[in-house]
């Protein structure tokens, strides 16, 4: 046996171990019509991504208001603080 | 809606890593959930990616076939998210190559109270091997059993580098890592792999 010291030897190899092996049709035909069906209904919802769904832009848009106002509420007692005598 | 996408990744290795146009339309028609893009998908990869895992599971014709399903199910949950910044293919490598590795963490779970070894070489895997054996060489068997008895990153890695000639940038995008430790990880599972044949070949 060979000590496959060399990478052509290692892809010789597990080319021959793991050949292309094909699904039975019956089967692929099954599977393609229930992804079909599940595409078409609501089953396989939308996955958003993180910063779209619900929770997270909720409160990614209440932090953002919160710094508004924050920001206002300084700003306005700085403005106050400069015009007052 | 009678489009053809003529899809080029199927045996052109030599495509750019970045998506093609024809990619990018398909990937825009799943976002819709357009039947013949669905259709498309399936019928261009199901093949490539069954023998893909098939082979990371041991040989096992219905774990293969359930895993198939579970990866282009969340294909379309999760074309929204996809960039186009690798191949559909690598895409879908990835996909398949975590749900392979959720396979393996469920039966984890399942069988903690078992010894690693079994784990190592479980039941599943173990005897689709053994019931594969009757038509193929000696040496095949040997290195499927060898090839299957290493860690299952191991065994993915090796896989997309020498049976889907993969490069290492290609498989760093698949496996979520830098190309430097995909490099690393090469030559542990080479060596790995090395000793195992030559322990069985002394055996």
């Amino acid at each position: 046996m060979a000590d496959f010291t060399s990478e052509d030897e290692i892809k010789e190899l597990l080319k021959s171990a793991c050949q292309p092996t094909a699904p039975p049709p019956e089967l692929k035909s099954q599977q393609l019509q229930d992804l079909i069906r599940g595409a078409g209904s609501s089953d396989y919802g939308v996955t958003l991504p993180r910063w779209r769904q619900p929770k997270v832009g909720a409160s990614i848009a209440a932090a953002v208001i919160s710094v508004v106002i924050g920001y206002g509420i300084w700003l306005g007692q700085a403005v106050g603080a400069m015009l007052a005598p | 809606m009678a489009q053809s996408y003529k899809i080029m990744a199927l045996n052109n290795r030599q495509m750019a890593d970045s998506i093609s146009q024809n990619e990018a339309q398909l990937v825009k028609d799943l976002r819709r959930r357009d039947p013949m893009a669905v259709a498309e998908l399936y019928n261009a990869y199901a093949d490539r990616i069954y023998s893909l895992v098939f082979n990371q599971v041991g040989r096992n014709r219905e774990v293969a076939q359930d895993i198939v399903q579970e990866t282009f199910v969340a294909a379309l949950k999760s074309a929204a998210k996809f960039r186009g910044h690798s191949k559909i293919y690598t895409w879908l490598c990835s996909i398949a190559n975590k749900k392979v590795s959720d396979f393996y963490r469920r039966k984890k779970r399942q069988t903690k109270y078992q010894t690693t070894k079994a784990l190592e070489l479980d039941q599943l895997g173990g005897e689709a091997l053994a019931a594969d054996s009757g038509d193929s060489g000696e040496m095949q068997e040997v290195t499927r059993q060898v090839l299957f008895s290493l860690p299952l990153h191991y065994r993915q890695v090796l896989i997309l580098k020498y049976v889907e000639e993969m490069p290492v940038l290609e498989i760093s995008q698949i496996m979520g890592r830098s190309p430097k430790s995909i490099e690393g990880l090469l030559t542990r599972a080479r060596n790995e792999l090395r000793t195992k044949l030559a322990t069985q070949s002394e055996g």
